[in-house]
C-alpha cells in the first residue's frame, strides 16, 4: 500500500513537471472565412443603376446604350456620330460598410476611364458637379448619402458601330483629401 | 508592429498562448474566430450584403495576432484559397510569415478577390513555430 502511494506520488510529480515545462514546438490551426458575393447594388461599395441605360449583368454594373440592353424598349438605338450626350445620375455610389455603425466611416471613391475614349464622368449634377467631368473623378461617400454619377459621351469624329470601354472604380477608407 | 493595443476585443481565439482576434464587425466568435461577411453575422446591419463579383476588397488589420508567450514565435498564415490573400504592408500574398517576440502583436490585412455570385467559403491555416522565423520560411 505504501509502495503504491509512493508510485502515485511519483506519477503526479512527473505530470506536474511536464505540465510546467512543456512549451510547444509547432502548432497548426485552421480558420474559416465566409463571404457572400452579391450583386453590385447590394455590396459594401454599392453601385445602383438609376437610368435604364445602366443595368446589372451577372451582378456587375453595365452601362449599355444599345438594343442589347435588357431595358431596350424597341426604339432609340443609340447615339449618332458628332453628337455630345450628357446623362445625369446614371448610377449611384453608396457606402454600405458595416463600420458605419460606430460613427462616420466615409470612403474616397475614384472612377477612371481611359483617356481618348470620348467618355467622361462627373459626380453630382452636371451644372454643379462635385467632381469632373473628367476621365478621372474622385469624391467622398458617406453612409446614407449616395452620390450620383453622370456621363458625358462625346461622339465627335467617332466611327459608326459599337464601342466598348472599361470603367474602374476604386474606394479607399477615409474622406478624400 | 505594435505592443498590446488598448482596444476592445470583439472576437478572439487563443491557440497555445497566441491570441488571434479581430475588432472588425466582419468577425464573429463561433467557438473560434470566424470572418463572416454574410447576413448571418450578428453584426449585420441590414445593408451591405457582401462583396460583388469582379471586385477586389482589402480589409486592413482584419486579423490581429498577439504572442502572449514569454518566448518568440514564428507565425505563418497560409491561404487555402485563390480568392484570399494576406498582407501586412503593400503586397498581398497567399502566405505570409512574421516573427512575434514575447507580447508583440501584428495586424494582418485580408484581400478578397471575388469572382462569381454566391457564397464563398474559404479556409486558411495558422502555423505557429517556437522561435523566430528563419529567413528560409
Amino acid at each position: 500500500m505504501k509502495k503504491l502511494a509512493g508510485l502515485l506520488l511519483l506519477i503526479v510529480g512527473l505530470t506536474l513537471t511536464i505540465g510546467a515545462g512543456a512549451n510547444f514546438r509547432y502548432y497548426e490551426a485552421e480558420r474559416s472565412i465566409t463571404v457572400n458575393i452579391t450583386s453590385d447594388d447590394n455590396e459594401f461599395i454599392d453601385l445602383t443603376p438609376l437610368q435604364p441605360y445602366a443595368y446589372l449583368n451577372n451582378g456587375k454594373l453595365t452601362i449599355e446604350i444599345s438594343p442589347n440592353n435588357p431595358n431596350y424598349p424597341g426604339y432609340g438605338d443609340g447615339m449618332s456620330v458628332n453628337t455630345i450626350y450628357v446623362f445625369e445620375e446614371m448610377f449611384n455610389v453608396s457606402n454600405e460598410l458595416w463600420e458605419n455603425e460606430n460613427g462616420d466611416f466615409p470612403v474616397c471613391v475614384q472612377i477612371s476611364i481611359n483617356q481618348g475614349d470620348g467618355i467622361e464622368v462627373f459626380a453630382g449634377n452636371y451644372s454643379n458637379p462635385i467632381s469632373g467631368p473628367d476621365t478621372q473623378v474622385q469624391f467622398t461617400v458617406y453612409h446614407d448619402e449616395p452620390v450620383p454619377v453622370g456621363f458625358v459621351f462625346n461622339n465627335t469624329d467617332k466611327e459608326m458601330g459599337t464601342q466598348s470601354v472599361q470603367m474602374s472604380i476604386n474606394a479607399e477608407a477615409g474622406a478624400c483629401e | 508592429m505594435e505592443k498590446n493595443p488598448a482596444i476592445s476585443v470583439m472576437a478572439a481565439d487563443t491557440i497555445s498562448g497566441i491570441l488571434l482576434y479581430s475588432t472588425s464587425p466582419y468577425a464573429k466568435n463561433e467557438g473560434n474566430l470566424t470572418i463572416d461577411i454574410t447576413q448571418s453575422n450578428p453584426n449585420y446591419l441590414g445593408y451591405g450584403d457582401g462583396l460583388s463579383p469582379g471586385s477586389v476588397y482589402r480589409f486592413d488589420g482584419l486579423l490581429t495576432i498577439e504572442n502572449n508567450n514569454d518566448f518568440p514565435v514564428c507565425v505563418i498564415l497560409q491561404s487555402q484559397s485563390d480568392l484570399l490573400e494576406f498582407y501586412t504592408d503593400g503586397e498581398s500574398l497567399p502566405a505570409i510569415s512574421f516573427t512575434l517576440n514575447a507580447n508583440e502583436s501584428m495586424s494582418v490585412g485580408v484581400e478578397f478577390n471575388a469572382t462569381e455570385l454566391g457564397l464563398m467559403e474559404e479556409y486558411y491555416d495558422i502555423h505557429i513555430l517556437e522561435g523566430g522565423c528563419s529567413e528560409t520560411v
